[in-house]
């Protein structure tokens, strides 16, 4: 593989996952943005729940015992068509129990787990979560030294986000595709402008380095002129006549034990030590 | 390597650092620009809605009290209660009660007279029959939205709400600022992996090209070469490793025939050895039959990518912790939510400063590589198991697990740097550890939030223990270790930890000016500053953003430390210099009394951290030397962290204490004082010993 070809892949690797990151993060931040600021409308109608039961409850009655919750509840449910479904529970030693809902009192364990997670998690003064298509947005009663003691929440489609959201997501993916595709495109190019005055003294480093490991023997002067780097080009050279000349040495060695050894083969019957 | 070459060769990876960073920077701008124009549109309808909402509240308890009787021109406390409103929507310059010629009843705080008239001629209009009113701008200042306030079906009044214009702009902005942050984290990340993989797959085989080119030049024949790539230049490494094999080759056929033939006395044998000889002087030849082969040698920079993985891994979960710890908390505990909400770092700074002692020893046991991989698969298994959190015991004790893992992987990492990081590099090597984590700073605390609210917390634990498994692979691939049996031989005994304990300069600099640094860092960056932005009137993203000057100027300023200190020469003064640089930043800091005042000291603040840490690293090499020979480099380096992570856990306790009972500016006087005195000390104490403090300048003379 060329050097080039290889240092372009990592420049394309690193702009594509850093892109892509970057992308991925986009979609994250603008989603959560978009659901925070539904939430946070959705919250104000939750709020405006609360304030009508703490009015109640805050005279001493338990929540569960309060009558006048199920006709709020029931109330602000016709005026926002957006939501599915609104709860009031009891929050007692980490247990949530429903007292009061617009549809089926009963909750999955997990969302009770969600929703403790989310009292205490939340940075606003309501709290949300998303499970199942479905999103959940409620706040919370505390009592006067600030435990939570219960809270109502609402839950709405997901859709609603989604509906929005699904067109402006579908173009931010194409917009890192066609990105990813110009980019591609340019800085091959410059890559290749860069690199590839290397990329050739490389090649033909190699073949001069070739040539010289097959004519061993022959010893001939290596044309060294197409390595345009000088610096290159003076390393080559250094090397070939460091190489040329050991093994020149060792060849005259060579010679010269055959010299011997062919004066010794005659004068074994001349000389006797 | 001949410099001219080193430089074309740096020219290279520069022009290509830039190519794709500055592509990623142009890409990532035109990508975050084409899809906030197609939001912008989206977040004001939004932020709209969202005011309109808190309108409707407001006319549905205005209802309620006119069906009990209440006329609307006799309600009371009405500033007050259409205020209290407006309290968590900064969008909304005034709520306005007006009758129906247009007269205002009641308005909140911040409301302006000059939106009367505007009032006026609205009420002008006829609105019996309309169920939504329409918007209208006033000044160019406020977006107007009137609703309609009625007493069974009959309209009475309106309610008025005034957006600002400038509010919307800025929370669009803020949101602005968060992408812009993001593309920011990206190209770090980015930055990481290409800076690592070019070093690994290009820059490193070029050298060794040109390194076994010199070897021949030189000839060199003992060894051979490791072709790192099946690229161009490891096909020319290969080509030349073939060379020295024939070499070398030819000169053991030489030297056997002559070793065969030795023991004869004529002179023409005599004349072949003495040419041999001579040819061969200047000549070095493998011992062996064969050359050998090069081992891998401990590349140092290459810890760079782990130690930013491994910070990584851990800071994405640092901001999200204490409200995951926050949801487990029951008052049965009998501690406040507070202290349940602080208890993971708590357990993660006492876990990994118990580890140290650990892993010091184990790691010049079994090999600092080994103790590397051992501490990852433990921090690991600590998330992993996170990932299964269900109680605040349970998330206690994940803690405590990822903290001794970290402690041991953090530890093998100085150490591999105070082993194999040539001299003249070795501050400098130090200086990629602030790095490392300065950009796994600037890029944990985005991610880890951002993560948390789209994925919750348990993938979150999942990407950072991918990211640290991940940490294991490159560990193993990349990082070289020798032999654990040379390494035991530079292991702490208890001899030179009663040394250490009685060295009197080591004992000055670590507790006169490493201590206190770390109990400023932890107090400071981890609590003090972000309560102190937000005493300022900064939102949380912002202060966010702020916190991020930490992560920056220190990521942009290591390398420049490393340099200073190398040239400043003595680790005295550099220690003197960053402690009165830290004192002058807090001061500043407390002096200016705003954000812009806050913003430099916090970069000035980073500055002197930065030089304390090198100045430090510099001053243990020097005593290290001077005392002990190199042989317990590592061990006077765990003495340290192991005073560095006491002063990190003193120092918030300490000065959470002191801000309770003074205040934000009053504590921020007090750290400075604390830190100018010590540096005095630290100053006059160290003047009998100053040839301790004098470090000795290399040249440097590596790619």
């Amino acid at each position: 593989m060329k050097l080039s070809s290889k240092i372009y892949i990592f420049i394309f690797s690193t702009i594509t996952l850093t892109l892509s990151l970057l992308t991925l993060l986009m979609h994250f931040k603008y989603h959560v943005t978009r659901a925070d600021l539904v939430n946070t409308r959705l919250s104000i109608v939750t709020n405006d729940m609360k304030w009508s039961i703490e009015k109640s409850f805050k005279i001493g009655i338990d929540i569960s015992k309060l009558h006048n919750i199920q006709n709020i509840i029931e109330t602000n449910l016709k005026q926002n068509k957006e939501i599915e479904a609104i709860r009031v529970f009891k929050y007692d030693n980490s247990n949530i129990d429903i007292v009061h809902a617009t549809s089926p009192q009963n909750e999955e364990t997990y969302i009770k787990q969600y929703i403790r997670e989310s009292i205490f998690s939340s940075r606003y003064d309501y709290w949300s979560f998303e499970y199942d298509n479905m999103i959940y947005v409620g706040v919370s009663f505390k009592d006067a030294i600030g435990s939570v003691i219960g809270g109502v929440y609402i839950t709405y489609s997901s859709d609603i986000i989604e509906r929005a959201e699904r067109a402006e997501i579908y173009w931010l993916y194409l917009r890192l595709l066609i990105a990813i595709i110009i980019i591609a495109i340019i800085s091959y190019f410059i890559s290749y402008k860069t690199i590839q005055p290397l990329d050739n003294n490389l090649l033909e480093m190699n073949t001069v380095l070739v040539d010289y490991l097959d004519n061993l023997t022959v010893r001939k002067n290596h044309d060294v002129s197409s390595i345009t780097h000088p610096e290159l080009r003076k390393l080559m050279l250094q090397t070939l006549a460091s190489s040329k000349k050991t093994l020149n040495a060792f060849e005259n060695l060579n010679k010269l034990i055959n010299e011997v050894e062919k004066t010794n083969h005659a004068g074994k019957n001349t000389f006797h030590p | 390597m001949q410099t001219f070459l080193k430089r074309y060769f740096e020219k290279l990876i520069v022009k290509t650092m830039l190519l794709t960073m500055g592509s990623c920077f142009v890409a990532g701008l035109a990508l975050f620009y084409f899809h906030t124009i197609a939001q912008e549109e989206m977040l004001s309808t939004e932020v709209s809605h969202r005011s309109e909402a808190v309108g409707y509240s407001v006319v549905r308890v205005i209802e309620s009290a006119l069906r009990i009787g209440i006329p609307l021109e006799d309600m009371v406390d009405m500033t007050d209660y259409l205020t209290g409103n407006m309290k968590n929507s900064a969008e909304i310059s005034y709520l306005s009660l007006t009758n129906l010629d247009g007269n205002v009843l009641y308005n909140s705080a911040g409301f302006e007279n000059a939106v009367k008239g505007a009032f006026k001629r609205f009420a002008l209009g006829s609105y019996d029959h309309q169920e939504h009113l329409p918007a209208f701008d006033i000044s160019n200042k406020y977006t107007n939205i009137p609703l309609r306030i009625n007493e069974d079906k009959n309209l009475l009044g309106f309610l008025h709400v005034g957006i600002s214009k400038k509010a919307t702009l800025n929370r669009i902005d803020d949101i602005y600022y968060d992408i812009l942050t993001l593309l920011f984290v990206s190209m770090v990340i980015g930055y990481e992996f290409f800076i690592f993989i070019f070093r690994n797959r290009v820059s490193r085989s070029l050298s060794v090209m040109v390194e076994t080119m010199k070897r021949v030049i030189n000839h060199d024949y003992t060894r051979t070469s490791l072709k790192h790539t099946q690229d161009s230049v490891g096909d020319f490494i290969d080509k030349l490793n073939k060379l020295i094999l024939h070499t070398s080759d030819k000169f053991y056929a030489i030297s056997k025939f002559s070793a065969k033939s030795s023991n004869t006395k004529t002179d023409h044998y005599l004349h072949i050895s003495e040419t041999l000889i001579e040819e061969t002087t200047n000549k070095q030849f493998p011992t062996a039959d064969k050359p050998t082969q090069d081992i891998p040698t401990p590349i140092v920079l290459n810890l760079r990518l782990p130690a930013f993985l491994l910070v990584l891994a851990e800071t994405i979960l640092v901001s999200i912790l204490p409200s995951f710890a926050s949801q487990f908390y029951n008052p049965s505990y009998g501690v406040s939510q507070q202290f349940v909400s602080g208890s993971p770092i708590l357990i993660f700074m006492l876990f990994s400063g118990l580890s140290i002692p650990f892993s010091n020893r184990i790691s010049y046991r079994i090999g600092f590589q080994k103790t590397l991989i051992l501490g990852l698969v433990i921090f690991s298994l600590g998330h992993i198991l996170a990932c299964f959190t269900f109680s605040l015991f349970w998330l206690l004790m994940t803690r405590a697990i990822t903290a001794f893992g970290y402690g041991l992987a953090y530890i093998s990492c100085q150490n591999y740097i105070a082993a194999y990081a040539p001299p003249n590099d070795r501050i400098r090597s130090y200086a990629i550890f602030a790095i490392a984590f300065g950009a796994a700073y600037i890029c944990g605390a985005p991610i880890g939030g951002i993560l948390v609210e789209n994925v919750g917390y348990n993938m979150t634990f999942s990407v950072a223990a991918f990211s640290s498994l991940f940490c294991i692979h490159i560990v193993r691939k990349y990082i070289v270790d020798f032999s654990s049996i040379t390494l035991r031989k530079m292991r702490m005994t208890k001899k030179t930890t009663r040394d250490l304990i009685k060295n009197v300069p080591l004992a000055l600099s670590v507790i006169f000016t490493g201590l206190p640094a770390r109990m400023i860092f932890s107090s400071l960056v981890c609590f003090l500053y972000p309560l102190y932005l937000r005493f300022l009137g900064n939102s949380q993203a912002s202060v966010g953003r702020i916190i991020m000057i930490y992560g920056i100027v220190s990521f942009i300023f290591s390398p420049f430390a490393a340099a200073v200190v190398e040239r400043i020469q003595s680790a005295r003064y550099v220690l003197i210099m960053s402690a009165f640089i830290i004192a002058g930043a807090l001061a500043l800091s407390a002096f200016s009394g705003n954000v812009l005042g806050a913003s430099v000291a916090l970069g000035l603040y980073t500055i002197g951290a930065v030089l304390q840490t090198c100045g430090m690293m510099a001053l243990l090499e020097k005593i290290s030397e001077i005392e002990y020979h190199n042989h317990t480099k590592g061990s006077i380096l765990s003495f340290y962290f192991i005073f560095e992570r006491v002063g990190m856990v003193i120092g918030p306790a300490l000065f959470s204490v002191i801000l309770a009972r003074f205040g934000f500016q009053e504590t921020l006087y007090i750290m400075a004082v604390t830190v100018f005195i010590c540096a005095l000390i630290f100053w006059i104490g160290s003047m009998s010993s100053r040839h301790y403090y004098t470090a000795v300048r290399h040249e440097d003379s590596s790619l």
